[in-house]
């Protein structure tokens, strides 16, 4: 079967449609092999690549995402560029100082992907990972605390969650054994108690609701407490400014006012523009809008 | 809303005569066209003057409004305006009113929401040659559209008459009986309205022009049907419509 879909490893050109077990690895030129195959090619820690002839290490080989060798490589490169390229935003006192190094750094990638000026641009990197020694170990060190905070912070918010279904688990238990003890006291009351029926009914419901409500109000308290993943960043957020239009005539009536004194009432449509989704305010809205623009201009 | 419409904005002039000084010079651009044309020799005196072309473009705009009564409900405003402004921009020698103020008909009736197949549309037309009006409405509808600047939407007078009628009715609760009389009156001088420039032009804010925007011309209408009526609306128009401001 001739199916473009499927993958096939380039050592062996086994299809995944043939065995769809087989595991396959890419390496830095991006090319697919099996795990067999690799296992067979690498006996020593390096050798060609059977497509391209690249020269590649077995400890290099990853788990292979995309279906385009040309995307693999390329994600290899940028994983590696950036490692030396690392600054941060905050490293640059200008926006555009820092535009202008994302895309420095996106014409390095693009360049070493489709094979233009390598040599140059490699030694260009290289050049930079002199210079900026300092700066890239510091900053790696910035990244990866960084990378252990959010670890951490969703590591406590998964416990978190956890905790509250264990919770929410045997307060469901309880509530099943509290009702069934319920149940079997109203039946014992019915049976043996001096009240007419409807009087220990009447006890029953009120208690039961009570205690709903009780539940309830203790169930919003929980909601409220639960912290959803956020990061620490204190920055200011958007704020909404209502927007003032001067609609150059005396201030019209706003829909709420419409409704409160009675404008609508001197409003009728026909049923089949209430069909169509039209409402009395909406139609009355709109004619006061269009009244009251520029009257007075 | 009116405040921010193109028709504010781009179709609205100060005074007639700057309107009346716009066709002329639009004429004139023609007439020069043509006597710069040596091969037709023409003279002045065979020429049309500027007011002639206006008297033919007023006939064809009352032919225009005769059309559009044929419909139900009857939209006359909205082609009447479209007529308006294509004269601002094209000249009457250019292209005959005739065909333009079809096209400007069909035009209205999408924009208004009549739908209408152009060979229903044909059956209200008085013509007889029933196919050469399609293809001339047809073919005119787009030119028209470009002329116009795709500026399609016309702010009547009539919405904003329902909003100060509804706001009249609900700060003078007593007028609700005479609303009838009014609205007869009020449907009248909007159709006069039609037949002037009055849709065309911006009112200088100045304490005792005229005022006619269509909110104004709205407000004119039931002040104007309010006399008719042997009721002075005046006082409690305004006091009703200025009531949410003091």
């Amino acid at each position: 079967m001739d199916d473009t879909r499927a993958i096939y490893c380039l050592g062996c050109k086994t299809s995944s449609y043939q065995n769809p077990k087989l595991k396959f690895l890419v390496n830095a030129c991006g090319h697919r092999l099996c795990d067999g195959c690799i296992k067979a090619m690498f006996v020593r820690p390096s050798a060609p690549c059977p497509q391209c002839g690249t020269i590649l290490k077995r400890s290099e080989f990853r788990d292979h995402l995309f279906d385009d060798a040309h995307v693999e490589k390329e994600i290899d490169i940028r994983k590696k560029i950036l490692k030396v390229y690392n600054k941060q935003e905050d490293d640059f006192k200008l926006t555009s100082d820092y535009d202008d190094y994302l895309e420095a750094i996106e014409s390095i990638i693009y360049n070493l992907t489709n094979g233009i000026n390598v040599d140059e641009t490699k030694a260009k990197v290289e050049k930079y990972k002199k210079d900026n020694q300092a700066l890239i170990a510091r900053n790696r060190s910035r990244l990866n605390l960084e990378q252990e905070r959010i670890t951490t912070m969703v590591k406590t918010e998964l416990d978190e969650i956890e905790k509250k279904k264990e919770k929410l688990l045997l307060e469901e238990k309880e509530e099943l054994r509290k009702r069934r003890s319920d149940k079997e006291a109203l039946l014992n009351d019915l049976t043996y108690a001096d009240a007419p029926v409807d009087t220990v009914l009447a006890n029953y419901k009120k208690t039961h609701t009570e205690q709903m409500n009780k539940k309830n109000l203790l169930n919003k308290n929980m909601d409220e407490k639960v912290v959803f993943f956020t990061t620490d960043n204190k920055e200011e957020g958007y704020t909404y400014i209502p927007f003032n239009e001067d609609n150059l005539g005396p201030k019209a009536p706003s829909p709420a006012e419409l409704l409160k004194e009675k404008y609508v009432r001197n409003v009728h449509i026909s049923e089949e523009l209430k069909g169509g989704g039209f409402t009395t305010l909406i139609v009355c809205n709109r004619a006061i809008q269009e009244a009251f623009s520029c009257l007075l201009d | 809303m009116y405040h921010t419409s193109t028709q504010r904005k781009y179709w609205t002039f100060p005074n007639e005569e700057e309107i009346a000084q716009h066709k002329g010079a639009l004429h004139n651009q023609f007439f020069q066209k043509l006597k710069d044309d040596d091969s037709r020799h023409i003279r002045t005196k065979d020429l049309p003057s500027v007011e002639e072309l206006d008297h033919l473009c007023t006939f064809y705009e009352f032919e225009l409004m005769d059309l559009c009564r044929r419909f139900d409900p009857p939209m006359p405003a909205t082609a009447a305006v479209y007529m308006k402004r294509f004269y601002l921009v094209c000249s009457v020698m250019d292209y005959h009113p005739c065909d333009i103020m079809l096209a400007c008909v069909y035009l209205a009736t999408k924009v208004d929401e009549y739908n209408i197949s152009i060979d229903k549309f044909l059956t209200m037309v008085p013509e007889n040659d029933k196919e050469r009006a399609k293809s001339r409405t047809l073919g005119f509808e787009l030119l028209v559209m470009e002329k116009l600047k795709f500026h399609l939407t016309i702010h009547c007078p009539y919405r904003p008459v329902e909003g100060l009628l509804i706001n009249i009715m609900t700060v003078i609760p007593e007028i609700a009986d005479k609303i009838d009389e009014l609205r007869r009156h009020i449907d009248k001088f909007l159709s006069k309205i039609l037949y002037c420039q009055a849709m065309l032009i911006y009112p200088p804010s100045q304490v005792g022009e005229i005022a006619l925007f269509p909110s104004q011309i709205a407000l004119a209408a039931i002040i104007e049907a309010g006399e008719k009526a042997g009721l002075d609306l005046f006082e409690s128009v305004i006091s009703a419509v200025l009531n949410n401001n003091s």
